[in-house]
């Protein structure tokens, strides 16, 4: 009975997004913190991908993209008062699409996760979307993959991505514009961090001949420079006059902002205090690390105590729990790992009234 | 030597050629520019991770990334997958495939023999884990097949073209403070290397053994993905490149022609330097011969080696012209024109080259047979690697010293004629002014050449790094251009020698009409002479009796 439901539900949906022209995704998109609903459906559709083709294509990706990103997420915030904790069912009630730095973050990092894995597919190999458009730019028509070889597969992950999520905002408002924009940030932040590798194979390996490419960066490194992003994300002045004369699906819409900036147009809401209506669970019991400066620690999480739970008002408890962890691993390639079980102390820290 | 053309040119006619030679020069630069794509195309092709389900290893199975036969797949090879569980999957049965060329645009892309040779690197994507570091200097040991299909043939009608066992030092590093899960900066890792293509599609296999006693891939870390990076020349510049070299060739061997045409004219054996001269148009024109266009009906695999060999050959050769050219102009007592007096600086240059030969022959000549084999993966062929360019460097570093030297003399005697030159007489005059007006102009001509070579070598290699020319919509392919630029460049070198430094016409009417020894003779007896001047004029006599 169950397994019906699902199905039928999977078909409703896909019903929905070939009718109504990915209404629901649109809106699962918009509101970001609730698009943890999208990775839930992208991943029961994923099966259904080898009957409809057309849309499983994209439904992989967008699933899987969401995926990393929902987890890059969490990881980037673990120690901020904003843990990125968007699959939780509270934040999906609140029907406002709320324009904050956080929303910008979370479509950022979407559509860096859709435009990475829509560019690991097309290095995969399997997949049909990645077209083969001349490399040389401004050239019309461009190259033909005898004469000058197909485009890189980044650029055409970015015009896949750029496509795919942007055709899904279709409203003309201030949001919509800056989910556009975000989306384009998110897209930048993966051209900007990718690496730049070379490989000289002229006369005896020498460098007379030498081939470079762009390699996608880890994607770690990518949700880092999101946030970095983050810190420095631009506050829109948004007025209805400017729906009227300008289309905010253009991108020309912010000329004076640089690409990668985000932006973002209402102040963030209080995240200490939790607050039914808007969603929000509060700080309250969270945990904050006081991890010694041994190795490198990251700032957010250096001040994680003071961020979390001082300045919002709470105290430090500190508890030492045991628990039961791997050593002594000895892994053999690719899939054995043979460990002894270990008891470990270890101190946790959380905010209590 | 006779006087050459270049003395009896006017400037007129001097110019008008240099001109020509220039445009030619932007016109060679502004095809590869603006023709041309780019030299070579990267393909990345990440590697599907096939599950081999035979009860016994079977190599001689191919596993098929995409397509009807496509083999099952593995999303993942966490030891805590569902299907890594529940089949209890070893790395006997993980087999990373890739088929060369990917697809786009919904269609299979194919090789073709336009592209002349490829180039596969690894890279290969290993996460960190806390519990299973990687070990010091791990040895990435890859039991490798590369399969080769027609379109035409059957899907599952894979043709082994080689198979070995091979082992890779893997060098990778960890950003400081990076905990689980991010991925180690892996260096790339050469896979393979063919100097023909003349299938469609190519496979290739990856298996990674693990054996604990004899230490295989043991600390390799957790290796989740290897991709691999197909480096190949581009189809269009192959042809741009083929039908400059055609132009080239055609033009090197009519000059080269002519050149010795005149010669035979002259009646009278070819001097060294005429001879040096001849050989150098011989040996560019091997070079430009486009006998790589062969290739596009006939599989040539030793093309890569050939062309390694003609270059080479030609860098020689330019060389010792240098060296003999700077020699024969020194104007001191000694009496030249033979081969042998240059022993020193020939023997440099023979050297050098065996010593690149024989590395060139190390690896691409082994390649021929393993196409995995590089001399580069293992410590000991490092160091004979090393050893052979060290060597060729020092060569090339005592070459560059005898050269110094002798153009350091060959200016020293010029100064010195210089100021003696108002009390010569105007045959001596005509005579000298001839020998240093034709050195110093081959002197400009080729420090020209050179530095433009390097400039333009930096500026393609800046324009290919991060650092790029303005707009990235720049329609000028800077590397392409650079290379028929630069090639153009030597070629026009030579051709311009050719036809400047050919005997002139002229010049032997005019000796002839001179009524020479008569005069010579009473010069000789009119002017006191330093020892070396009177040589000099003897040895200009006897040339003017031989003649």
């Amino acid at each position: 009975m169950t397994q019906h439901s699902l199905v039928w539900r999977a078909y409703f949906l896909i019903f929905l997004i070939s009718r109504v022209h990915s209404w629901s995704l649109n809106k699962i998109l918009m509101t970001g913190p609730k698009f943890g609903i999208l990775t839930e459906n992208a991943t029961l559709l994923m099966s259904l991908s080898s009957s409809h083709k057309g849309y499983g294509l994209f439904m992989d990706s967008i699933g899987r993209g969401a995926q990393r990103a929902t987890q890059e997420c969490q990881y980037q915030f673990q120690w901020e008062r904003w843990n990125c904790d968007i699959t939780s069912a509270q934040l999906m009630q609140s029907e406002q699409p709320r324009a904050t730095k956080e929303t910008a973050y979370v479509q950022a990092i979407t559509s860096a996760g859709v435009m990475y894995d829509l560019t690991r597919q097309c290095s995969s190999g399997f997949y049909n979307v990645c077209s083969c458009d001349g490399s040389k730019q401004g050239e019309r028509g461009g190259y033909d993959w005898n004469w000058g070889g197909c485009s890189d597969n980044v650029k055409v992950g970015e015009k896949a991505a750029k496509k795919l999520l942007d055709t899904l905002v279709t409203k003309r408002d201030g949001t919509a514009a800056m989910h556009l924009h975000n989306n384009m940030a998110g897209r930048k932040a993966v051209t900007k961090t990718m690496r730049f590798v070379c490989k000289c194979h002229g006369i005896t390996g020498s460098c007379s001949l030498r081939t470079c490419w762009k390699e996608l960066s880890k994607f770690r490194k990518i949700g880092r420079y999101i946030k970095r992003k983050y810190h420095h994300a631009l506050q829109l002045d948004w007025n209805e006059k400017m729906k009227d004369e300008n289309d905010p699906r253009r991108r020309s819409l912010f000329p004076v902002l640089p690409g990668s900036s985000m932006i973002y147009i209402e102040k963030s809401p209080n995240y200490c205090k939790a607050n039914k209506t808007l969603g929000i669970p509060g700080t309250m019991n969270r945990q904050c690390s006081r991890r010694h400066k041994t190795r490198k620690v990251p700032r957010s999480e250096r001040r994680s105590c003071r961020n979390v739970c001082r300045e919002c008002g709470y105290r430090v408890q500190k508890t030492t729990v045991e628990i039961l962890s791997t050593c002594n691993c000895k892994f053999k390639w690719c899939c054995k790992v043979n460990c002894d079980t270990c008891v470990v102390y270890e101190d946790r820290y959380h905010c209590v009234k | 030597m006779a006087g050459v053309v270049l003395e009896n040119l006017s400037w007129k006619k001097l110019i008008i050629l240099g001109v020509f030679l220039l445009v030619l020069l932007i016109t060679f630069f502004l095809v590869g520019g603006l023709v041309a794509p780019k030299p070579s195309n990267v393909v990345t092709v990440l590697g599907t991770k096939c599950y081999d389900n035979g009860k016994k290893l079977n190599r001689s199975k191919w596993f098929v990334s995409r397509g009807i036969h496509k083999c099952e797949e593995l999303q993942n090879l966490d030891p805590t997958d569902e299907m890594i569980v529940n089949k209890s999957i070893t790395e006997k049965q993980v087999v990373f495939s890739f088929w060369l060329p990917g697809p786009r645009g919904g269609e299979e892309r194919k090789m073709t023999p336009l592209f002349q040779n490829m180039l596969a690197v690894l890279q290969v994507d290993i996460e960190h884990s806390d519990k299973v570091p990687l070990s010091k200097n791990p040895v990435l040991q890859l039991d490798v097949r590369l399969g080769a299909r027609d379109e035409g043939d059957d899907e599952d009608d894979w043709k082994q073209i080689a198979s070995s066992v091979e082992d890779r030092n893997l060098q990778c590093t960890l950003e400081k403070g990076k905990g689980e899960g991010y991925l180690y900066d892996c260096e790339l890792l050469q896979l393979f290397e063919l100097g023909s293509i003349s299938n469609h599609y190519y496979l290739v296999n990856i298996r990674l053994p693990v054996n604990f006693l004899k230490g295989y891939n043991v600390g390799i870390g957790k290796v989740v993905d290897i991709s691999i990076h197909l480096i190949h020349q581009n189809g269009g510049f192959t042809i741009v490149w083929m039908s400059m070299k055609s132009v080239l060739f055609v033009m090197v061997l009519s000059l080269l022609i002519w050149f010795w045409r005149r010669i035979m004219q002259l009646g009278r054996p070819p001097n060294l330097l005429e001879r040096t001269l001849f050989s150098l148009g011989v040996v560019m024109s091997i070079l430009d011969c486009p006998i790589e266009l062969l290739q596009l009906g006939v599989d040539i695999p030793f093309m890569l080696l050939l062309n390694d060999i003609r270059q080479g050959a030609f860098y020689a050769m330019l060389m010792s012209f240098w060296v003999i050219f700077a020699g024969e102009h020194i104007m001191d007592q000694t009496e030249r024109n033979r081969l042998s007096l240059y022993w020193k600086h020939l023997s440099a240059i023979i050297f050098g080259s065996i010593c690149l030969f024989v590395f060139d022959m190390c690896e691409r000549g082994i390649q021929l047979k393993n196409p995995f084999f590089s001399i580069w993966v293992t410590s000991a062929g490092t160091k004979l690697a090393l050893a052979f360019i060290i060597l060729a460097g020092i060569a090339a570093g005592c070459y560059f010293l005898f050269l110094c030297y002798m153009i350091f003399c060959v200016m020293k005697n010029i100064s010195a004629k210089k100021a003696s030159l108002p009390t010569m007489s105007q045959l001596r005059r005509k005579y000298y002014l001839g020998v240093i007006y034709r050195f110093r102009f081959l002197m400009m001509a080729t420090l020209v050449c050179a530095a433009c070579t390097v400039v333009f070598f930096i500026m393609s290699q800046l324009n290919e790094g991060e650092w790029r020319w303005g707009d990235e919509d720049l329609s000028l392919e800077f590397t392409s251009a650079f290379f028929t630029g630069v090639f153009g460049m030597w070629n026009i070198y030579v051709c311009g020698l050719l036809s400047l430094y050919a005997p002139s016409h002229k010049t032997v009417v005019e000796i002839d009409s001179a009524d020479g020894s008569t005069e010579e003779n009473v010069q000789l007896t009119q002017l006191p002479t330093t020892p070396s001047e009177t040589s000099a004029l003897q040895a200009l006599t006897s040339k003017a009796a031989q003649d």
